[in-house]
């Protein structure tokens, strides 16, 4: 039998105890996050460095890089449960001797004045579990509170967010995704041959908006343009997150070809939303046994000729003094939507018409 | 090396116009390929010879040339080499010869990627162009067995190849070239395995 006059004091005293370990949860996830947070620093710095030199090949380099900060970004799920959980049941008991200790000195008749003696606690509680969000948080980064401090894996492939908040060279990096054009060709019944357009990414980098043009010497064959943008859902049979791919295969439309000439040319712009000049793929295709393909590297540049801005999801070409045929007549169709569109024979057909749109899902080949 | 091209090709086209060894039926014993050996087998093999592999001083040469230059002369030596293997390699002979030519091709290239090797660059462009070219040809005339050896030996170049930083696009394109013939004509097996070596060429990471 314990004394009742000391008892709501050893209860009290029980109740600071949980909170004093509540609060060394805190510091001890605090110094997990600081330690991560370091770690995914240097792998971040260390994949800036590599831009720089774009010379020489640096892809499968930089798809080791993006694994480990995939790696280094999730926070194991059992300790993750387990530190939660614990959070939980303390904050449990705490506002249950909270309320027990208020509610062994209650006295009937009920008062208004009662209310504001309940103030405390409901403030005690709110906290609590205002604190209780924070800590979720902090154990799992994808949330909007960590997003800025530590970007998602996925953000490692995203260009414009490369071009955008970290200074880098965009070139370098496209020239490590070995961005190049691969065309399937299948013949029809009728002498026609359709032609399947894919755009082939070494490194599956994304979010940025293109616009390509096939060409066979002058005649404009094929038009597509639209944004690139990926979402890999993890794999499905071990579950493991996809935060960068290879040997990716994205699909850009079809068109039909009547004879089917020895070489194609083609040209490629890439816009991002952290720069206001794009870059410029030359390409040269040549036939191969059912298919064109560029085999020589392509000619990078950044096109000076080309002012754009993005404004709302849409691009806007400020100036333009290159010639390349339908841009203009187009721009109007620049809008970042993550779709791809398509024009397959934009000589005989008004370019005012809807484009097509290609539903086709990217595939790794 | 003081001498002319015309010399240097002279030299080479000597020992390559000379047959090769490519049967195994030789008496010279071998502890790496003989698994048992008896103590008669040694005795008598005291007066055997290994077989003369004209190869073998041909890749001296384009070694020696790697050493003191210059490069055209390399370039020259391993042009005359493949050439040779073009000539050579047969529906009969495919796979001995695509294997022991490659061999020497691999050991140059072995040579070619060393840290004080001056023109790793020129010459891994060198061989990627011929490579691609050999590539065409084999597919062209339809040897499959060489086809295999031959992306066998050069997905293992360009793995080590890309540990070095160089770029292997172009081998990536003929893997994809063999194996879009080869699954046109059916050969599923090639197809499957020029697939594997091509999405594995720059996977490894030192």
């Amino acid at each position: 039998m314990i004394i009742t006059d000391l008892y709501i004091y050893i209860i009290l005293s029980i109740a600071g105890g949980l909170l004093t370990l509540l609060g060394s949860v805190g510091i001890f996830i605090s110094i997990i996050v600081q330690r991560r947070l370091d770690r995914l620093q240097e792998i971040l710095e260390e994949f800036i460095n590599l831009s720089y030199r774009s010379e020489i090949n640096l892809t499968g380099h930089m798809y080791n890089l993006i694994e480990k900060y995939q790696m280094n970004y999730i926070f194991p799920q059992k300790p993750h449960f387990l530190i939660l959980r614990y959070i939980d049941i303390n904050i449990f008991f705490i506002i249950l001797l909270w309320t027990g200790s208020l509610l062994s000195f209650f006295q009937p008749p009920l008062r208004p004045f009662l209310f504001l003696q309940l103030l405390p606690l409901a403030i005690g509680i709110y906290a609590s579990f205002f604190f209780r969000r924070l800590l979720r948080n902090t154990l799992s980064p994808g949330n909007p509170l960590l997003e800025t401090i530590i970007p998602s894996p996925i953000k490692m492939r995203s260009i414009s967010y490369l071009s955008h908040y970290v200074n880098l060279s965009v070139k370098s990096i496209l020239k490590q995704a070995r961005l190049s054009l691969h065309l399937q060709l299948y013949p029809e019944k009728n002498g026609n041959t359709t032609v399947r357009v894919l755009l082939k990414e070494e490194l599956s980098c994304d979010d940025f908006f293109y616009y390509l043009i096939l060409q066979d010497n002058k005649d404009t064959l094929f038009i597509s343009l639209g944004e690139i943008i990926f979402h890999f859902s993890p794999d499905p049979i071990t579950g493991k997150p996809v935060p960068v791919c290879r040997n990716l295969n994205v699909p850009l439309g079809l068109f039909s070809m009547q004879e089917s000439p020895q070489d194609l040319s083609a040209k490629l712009l890439i816009f991002t939303r952290g720069e206001k000049h794009p870059v410029l793929y030359s390409y040269l295709l040549e036939k191969g046994t059912g298919f064109f393909f560029s085999i020589c590297n392509p000619d990078i540049m950044v096109n000076h000729q080309i002012l754009y801005k993005i404004n709302n999801e849409q691009i806007k070409i400020l100036a333009n003094s290159t010639s390349i045929p339908y841009f203009n007549e187009l721009s109007s169709f620049f809008h970042l939507d993550a779709t791809r569109y398509y024009l397959n024979s934009p000589a005989s057909s008004n370019v005012s018409s809807p484009l097509k749109t290609c539903s086709d899902g990217v595939f790794i080949d | 090396m003081q001498q002319s091209t015309k010399q240097f090709l002279e030299d080479l086209k000597k020992h390559l116009v000379e047959p090769l060894c490519l049967s195994k039926d030789n008496t010279y014993v071998d502890l790496a390929t003989n698994q048992r050996i008896e103590f008669d087998l040694l005795s008598v093999d005291e007066n055997y010879l290994p077989p003369n592999d004209p190869l073998i001083q041909v890749l001296a040469i384009i070694l020696q040339t790697m050493q003191e230059g210059p490069f055209e002369f390399t370039r020259l030596g391993v042009n005359e080499l493949l050439k040779s293997y073009l000539r050579r390699v047969n529906t009969d002979n495919e796979q001995s010869c695509t294997l022991c030519y490659l061999e020497c091709i691999y050991q140059l290239s072995l040579y070619g990627l060393l840290e004080n090797y001056p023109y790793t660059n020129f010459f891994w462009d060198y061989l990627c162009k011929c490579f691609d070219t050999i590539s065409k040809y084999l597919i062209e005339y339809s040897l499959v067995f060489a086809c295999q050896v031959f992306l066998y030996k050069v997905s293992v170049m360009a793995k080590d190849a890309a540990q070095k930083n160089l770029h292997t696009s172009s081998i990536q394109h003929l893997l994809h070239n063999i194996e879009i013939w080869a699954r046109a004509e059916g050969y599923y097996e090639l197809a499957d395995d020029a697939k594997n070596k091509r999405f594995n060429l720059e996977t490894v990471w030192v």
